[in-house]
């Protein structure tokens, strides 16, 4: 398999631990989201992706090169959206465009202006005036009119509202549709990753606490809702997490089957939703 | 007791570019009631307009059968309110705001006050300044439920938030709810809160309110239909209430899930639609009626 | 309402503080040159100093979009405007008296108000009155800018009028108006006595504070936030 991505055990630290043994793997011509509350360390791990600091411990793969000093040809293939607002925001959506047209020797510029178009981005309009939603747009139009291999883009979708933030990830999904492009974002909402990733990857205090193909935990996991007996499933071997709730415990399964019998007329079994998996394998009752 | 903790009735206020007219909303007593909508849609108007933060221009707004300009005192002692976006001078600390805000307020307790800033992590003594902006919003949360109000108003609070404390506040309301004198109306983006949470979600689209549904409804009886594009030739038009084409195909919300299926055959899938599929498709997907 | 005092002092004790220091501090300037300056500009420069208290308080909410909040709580905005005033009151009127107070444990000072002690104090209750009157309005309809942009715009409205006054020769005419209506309320002095002239001066200041404040309840009342 043709591995664009290759995170392998990342530490860095600042005077706290910012990533702790991170690993796993991105192929081509798949969607991977990074989900994480704030402080959890995705920008940190962006940021290593991207090779803009350095891993403590571990090493890191794109293309195949280590990207804090690989060269132009393998930076060129790289686009990346970032959270923090771009720098020349006071130039206008065109000026940016030829600006960032020269660091790039495949720029597309019929591609670009194609992309405004379509993301409806005013050609005159300066970058700090444009909506948080259209800045990400912006930043999509300039990583793909360098026909990018690798899209990194950090939280694309924090702040926008469920309609823009829909077609946004509708776009990424587009995107990789044709195989040749990979895109990684991370985002604190789970819907996202439910809604277009291939890959999951969940993040706490640095830490990975599951990463895998998101339709296994949508299709083969169950969670079994219900009172204060639950507890007891606790040992199972199936069960990935439990968590307390107001009417008892919330056990999560990672095998329907397994699940069944847990589950009596006072308890419920459902599908979980990412978010019920992401609470319930990191919860303080799981550890 | 009244059936419904809060009224409007014929409500309208303009803005430049915006307009609200002849505005109906019923959020009844003991339940909650989600609101949701695109940004711009009025959400956050609504929320000011009871609270008279800005005045109408026609219509009433009745909140616990009281007229909200009329008894404007009474009927305020008796909300809890969060807005979407905190906002307290910078050298202000949690303690400051608690004994300036408590006399306010019958219900006030600083006991619970202290524990709920206890539970939720905000510092007491630090200033609002160097609050994070999830801590801010979590101040004012414990601001707007340590006086037991009845009615609890919150727009957006949970945005910036992670989504353990988003649990854990949706499951410390749900408990403020066992007493049926209490009521909560949830304006937010995050509609995956609401899923669980919710008894009633209103949408509101361009000052207009589209509906206002029971939850269950949403869930059981309604449906999105997915399919390539011929799909829509076999549904009945009323039914549709938005469709979205993407490179996919077709997307189609319907309101009768069960006829939709008789119609369309076993081989097309048609799911249960989360909100944030009601909210997208009927917001941005066309109109079938329009289109047809 | 008390409630409303209250809370704005909680909230903004630590820039009463600051700023009340400043007024403490500050008036000592004038006993700086060799000519004492009268006992009135002493009284209206430390009266100046304390109504910025509660008027600073005021334009600190505003800032901070803190007046919302205010306006949520079970309050109507009656309560609100009614409270500014007299909180107002109460702040600058409290503070004035400190500092006039402490101030006479200097002997500078106390040597000012050797001469003209009444005139003093008759000015020092106008200036409060005055600029709550004037300035409380204006706040509360534009905020901490609002008021920066006001007093500046004054000041250049000011030397406009006087560079036009120059220009046309009509500087005469301004002084001669201006000495006429000294002269007016001086023989106004004299002709109702001292104790008559401070009552009319006092129920002056009152009727232009209730204006004020009906002129402020008008604004506020449908001010949007």
């Amino acid at each position: 398999m043709d591995e664009l991505l290759v995170v392998e055990r990342i530490q860095k630290a600042w005077d706290v631990v910012a990533l702790d043994d991170v690993s796993f793997r991105l192929p081509r011509g798949h969607i991977m989201g990074i989900a994480g509350p704030n402080g959890s360390g995705k920008t940190t791990l962006i940021r290593l992706i991207l090779g803009h600091i350095r891993p403590d411990g571990g090493a890191i793969r794109v293309f195949g090169e280590d990207p804090g000093v690989c060269g132009r040809d393998i930076r060129s293939r790289i686009g990346f959206v970032l959270d923090r607002p771009i720098s020349y925001e006071h130039l206008s959506v065109a000026r940016l465009g030829r600006l960032v047209a020269d660091f790039y020797s495949d720029w597309d510029e019929s591609e670009f202006q194609r992309l405004l178009d379509e993301f409806e981005l005013p050609r005159q309009r300066r970058a700090s005036a444009l909506s948080r939603g259209m800045r990400v747009k912006l930043g999509l139009a300039l990583a793909l009119a360098h026909n990018a291999e690798l899209l990194v883009l950090d939280e694309p979708t924090t702040g926008l509202d469920p309609v823009f933030r829909r077609e946004l990830l509708g776009r990424l999904s587009a995107i990789i549709s044709g195989g040749r492009t990979s895109v990684l974002f991370s985002t604190q909402i789970l819907t996202d990753l439910e809604r277009v990733a291939d890959f999951a990857v969940f993040l706490r205090n640095g830490r990975v606490f599951f990463s895998g193909p998101k339709d296994d935990l949508l299709d083969r996991w169950a969670i079994v809702r219900g009172g204060p007996e639950l507890a007891a499933a606790a040992g199972a071997d199936a069960v990935r997490g439990i968590r307390k709730s107001r009417m008892g415990f919330d056990v999560l399964f990672d095998d329907m089957d397994a699940a069944r019998p847990y589950c009596d007329g006072s308890s419920v079994l459902e599908r979980p939703t990412l978010d019920d998996v992401f609470l319930l394998l990191g919860s303080k009752e799981s550890q | 007791m009244e059936d419904n903790v809060l009224e409007i009735r014929g409500v309208r206020k303009r803005y430049p570019g915006f307009a609200m007219r002849d505005v109906d909303l019923v959020v009844p007593t003991g339940h909650v009631t989600g609101l949701i909508g695109p940004n711009g849609a009025g959400k956050t108007t609504l929320v000011k307009l009871v609270m008279n933060l800005i005045t109408r221009e026609a219509g009433e707004i009745d909140v616990f059968g009281l007229d909200n300009l009329l008894h404007e005192a009474a009927v305020k002692a008796r909300i809890g309110f969060v807005y979407d976006e905190p906002s307290f001078p910078h050298d202000v600390n949690a303690r400051d705001l608690g004994r300036a805000i408590g006399p306010f307020y019958k219900g006030w307790s600083s006991e619970r006050y202290r524990r709920l800033l206890g539970e939720f992590g905000v510092p007491e003594r630090k200033r609002f300044k160097a609050l994070s902006k999830g801590m801010q919003m979590k101040l004012a949360l414990a601001i707007a439920l340590a006086h037991d109000a009845d009615l609890l108003l919150m727009d957006e609070p949970t945005a910036g938030l992670d989504l353990e404390f988003r649990r854990d506040l949706l499951e410390h309301l749900a408990a403020i709810l066992e007493d049926e004198r209490k009521s909560v109306l949830f304006s937010t983006h995050v509609t995956s809160d609401l899923e669980r949470f919710a008894d009633f979600i209103t949408l509101i689209r361009d000052g207009e309110i589209v509906f206002s549904l029971p939850t269950s409804d949403l869930r059981d009886a309604w449906g999105v239909v997915r399919g390539a594009a011929d799909v829509l030739d076999h549904l009945d038009a009323p039914d549709v209430r938005g469709v979205r084409t993407g490179p996919n195909g077709v997307e189609a919300l319907v309101a009768n899930a069960s006829l939709a299926r008789r119609r369309c055959g076993p081989e097309v899938v048609i799911d249960r639609p989360s909100l944030d599929d009601v909210l997208v498709l009927m917001t941005r997907g066309d109109s079938y009626v329009e289109s047809h | 309402m008390w409630n409303l005092i209250r809370k704005d002092l909680i909230l903004g004790h630590r820039t009463l503080i600051v700023n009340g220091s400043m007024a403490l501090v500050a008036p000592f300037i004038l006993l700086l040159p060799d000519e004492p300056p009268p006992v009135i500009l002493y009284v209206l420069y430390v009266g100046l100093m304390c109504t910025m208290l509660p008027v600073g308080l005021i334009a600190k909410e505003e800032k901070f979009s803190a007046t919302a909040f205010t306006c949520s709580l079970p309050m109507t905005r009656r309560d609100i405007v009614t409270s500014r005033y007299l909180g107002g009151w109460f702040i600058a009127g409290g503070s004035m008296a400190v500092v006039l107070a402490l101030g006479l444990t200097v002997g500078a000072v106390r040597d000012l108000w050797s001469d003209g002690a009444s005139g003093g104090l008759l000015a020092g209750f106008v200036i409060l009155g005055l600029t709550i009157a004037i300035v409380i309005p204006f706040t509360i309809r534009f905020g901490m800018n609002g008021l920066l942009f006001g007093l500046v715009g004054l000041q250049v409205l000011g030397m406009v009028m006087f560079l036009l006054a120059l220009a046309t020769g009509g500087l005469d005419a301004v002084e001669r108006a201006v000495k006429t209506a000294v002269d007016a309320v001086g023989s106004y002095h004299e002709g109702v006595g001292p104790i008559g002239f401070a009552a009319t001066v006092i129920l002056g200041v009152a009727v232009l504070n209730w204006l004020s404040w009906k002129a402020s309840l008008r604004i506020f009342r449908t001010r949007d936030l």
